[in-house]
């Protein structure tokens, strides 16, 4: 039973995570109904300018949110304006695949960049556990649940009561009639982009200490928030939410409970089993 | 009601005179292999896409297919020395019944286009992970195969004789991909893939024609991964189950020009061959290189040739050849009116809202 709680909580920690890089994915697919299949690719750079800043500049990988967000958000709006913009209202898989090949380009340049090791970031909150009863917590983890939990709220704050964000919702509901509405749609989607990309890379600054990497880790990564952004019901932000939280704890006890490498087939097994039955998402569609 | 036309004929026998040709340009066993190698991807885009282009079927379950056609023949030489060739006729059976699984599923539950390819994806993942994991399929070092490919007394030991073999293959399947496009089944597929829900009304039986498609593609499927891992003499899972080859495959196919009979083929013939030299010539110094440019052609092709390479050659054949346009222009026919079929945008857009069918 111990083992078993351990379990929900590492989960949950690290599920929260998940979940707010979801929602950058679902905002992104919501806003423009691309699917980003280098959203993992992404995180995975964030990752390696956390790791430059850190074993280059000393910085340490908490501070650098002052630099990957801005990176990541000048990113974001770059890769939609010159990238994505174009092809966006084509077939959906027709522009996955041009994420793909940036998916490319980003992995096999992070190769070029820093090499093929995995590599790990060091960071204060390094080997600091608090003990809660019968649960270990690492500080590192919670640092990270914190700033995710952060992060979606503002995230919901800004979706629900401000002007910015009632225009997303106004985009996704009806593009033609948030544009009769006098919402500039063009500008709202590129700094919705640069947004979800800027929530991508404070995400990966926290999630850094946590992980070791390599220049093709971001395909797993990918996989994993797609099957996050799909349980969650592709654009109920409050469904990613949770879904990334069921799927952390998945995870969790398929490491634990499962033996090596069938350990990592458990969040896919999940997904499978709860999209069969609830095909439209753990919360249904309706954002 | 077969009416192949005569133009596909044509297009087909060209295509068979040029693959004839190849060889005695390319007298180098290396680029033979290259050729091989393109010849068996060839061959898995088109059955690909006869699920995943014609019916819509964006399925990565193939994966499954490829590993069975890969694995049962290898296991069954290794432990009891049976010949490949009835081991890949098993595989092919066994996958065009999981294939027709696979579209029982996306029907029983109603899986829109993008759910289904999440899914089966899924599937692919697992497999990769169920066979890693397993150290009577090889683990993750793989199956050693026994002995090479052979009919008769003819053992295809070199890339030149494997090369005719995968070809007639090919050609095989392409005929097959012709003919279903030219027939009732292939319109029925078409029915499917742009409006399911319309094509349940007109009465079409959705479920039989999926399965069907999934089938006749997961048989082909498996028979090209099992020539694959023959000509090989290795199972390697971390490609013949892994579903990373399978992206490939769909992204070859998708550039080529997804649910066109010539796109796949000519997705394959371009980006695999650019993607090999290259790495030949680059790969070791510049590690990472060759993929950074095979990234940028994808974004190029995306970006520029919405439909496909073959829309793409489509509309240069069509404006070079029908040069005094004018009255064409004006009577409203585009300039690829007469391709067949007329390839218009070919997908409608996953509809973010709708609860789908």
């Amino acid at each position: 039973m111990d083992l078993a709680l351990q379990v929900v909580v590492q989960g949950l920690l690290v599920g929260a995570i998940y979940s707010v890089i979801a929602l950058g994915m679902g905002l992104v697919y919501s806003i423009s109904g691309v699917l980003n299949f280098a959203h993992g690719d992404f995180l995975v750079l964030g990752l390696y300018v956390v790791l430059v800043a850190s074993t280059s500049y000393g910085l340490d990988p908490y501070i650098t949110p002052l630099i990957t967000a801005p990176v990541m958000f000048a990113l974001g709006f770059l890769v939609w304006r010159f990238l994505l913009r174009r092809v966006a209202a084509g077939h959906p898989i027709v522009v996955a695949q041009l994420t793909l090949g940036i998916a490319f380009i980003l992995q096999n340049g992070m190769l070029l960049w820093q090499g093929a090791n995995e590599r790990r970031v060091r960071s204060i909150a390094e080997g600091t556990v608090y003990s809660v009863g019968v649960v270990d917590l690492e500080l590192s983890k919670l640092i990270a649940f914190v700033t995710a939990s952060a992060l979606a709220g503002g995230l919901f704050f800004t979706l629900q009561r401000t002007d910015y964000g009632r225009s997303i919702r106004a985009i996704h509901q009806n593009l033609s009639a948030a544009r009769l509405m006098g919402i500039s749609v063009k500008r709202v989607q590129a700094l919705t982009f640069a947004l979800a990309f800027a929530i991508t890379g404070v995400a990966a600054s926290v999630f850094a200490p946590l992980v070791t990497f390599g220049p093709f880790t971001g395909f797993r990564y990918t996989l994993i928030v797609f099957i996050v952004v799909i349980v969650g019901g592709m654009t109920n932000f409050l469904g990613i939410l949770l879904a990334g939280l069921v799927i952390g704890v998945t995870e969790a006890a398929g490491s634990v409970y499962l033996p090596a490498t069938y350990g990592t087939a458990m969040p896919y097994i999940a997904f499978i089993l709860i999209i069969l039955l609830l095909p439209n998402g753990l919360l249904g569609r309706r954002s | 009601m077969r009416t192949i036309s005569i133009r596909s004929w044509v297009q087909v026998c060209v295509f068979a005179a040029l693959c004839l040709l190849l060889p005695t340009v390319v007298a180098d066993q290396y680029y033979m292999s290259i050729a091989v190698l393109t010849m068996l991807v060839i061959g898995l885009c088109v059955s690909w896409n006869i699920a995943g282009g014609f019916a819509g079927m964006f399925s990565f379950a193939h994966t499954i297919f490829i590993a069975l056609g890969a694995i049962l023949p290898a296991l069954l030489a290794i432990h009891h020395g049976i010949s490949p060739w009835l081991s890949m006729l098993v595989a092919a059976l066994v996958s065009a019944v999981a294939g027709a699984a696979f579209a029982w599923m996306g029907n029983k539950f109603q899986l829109n286009v993008l759910t289904f390819a999440l899914v089966t994806l899924g599937f692919a993942e697992l497999t990769l992970v169920m066979v890693t994991g397993t150290r009577s399929l090889g683990g993750s070092a793989g199956l050693s195969i026994p002995g090479q490919l052979s009919i008769g007394g003819l053992v295809f030991d070199t890339p030149s004789k494997t090369y005719y073999l995968v070809m007639v293959c090919v050609l095989v399947v392409l005929i097959v991909s012709v003919a279903i496009r030219a027939s009732k089944f292939g319109f029925y597929l078409i029915a499917l893939r742009d409006n399911v829900s319309a094509a349940r009304g007109i009465g079409i039986p959705v479920l039989k024609y999926s399965a069907y498609s999934m089938a006749v593609s997961a048989a082909f499927t498996a028979l090209f991964g099992g020539l694959y891992t023959q000509y090989f003499l290795y199972m390697d899972p971390y490609r013949v189950a892994s579903p990373i080859f399978m992206i490939e495959i769909v992204l070859f196919t998708t550039l080529g020009g997804l649910g066109t009979i010539w796109g796949p083929v000519i997705g394959a013939a371009v980006f695999l061959p650019l993607g090999e030299i290259l790495r030949a010539q680059v790969g070791s110094s510049v590690p990472g290189l060759p993929e950074i440019l095979t990234g940028f052609a994808v974004i190029l092709v995306v970006s520029f040739a919405r439909t496909g390479l073959v829309g793409l050659l489509g509309s240069l054949i069509g404006s070079i050849s029908r040069l005094p346009a004018r009255r064409r222009e004006a009577s409203g026919e585009s300039m690829t009116a007469n391709l067949d079929p007329p390839e218009r945008a070919l997908f409608p857009r996953i509809e973010p809202n709708s609860g789908k069918e």
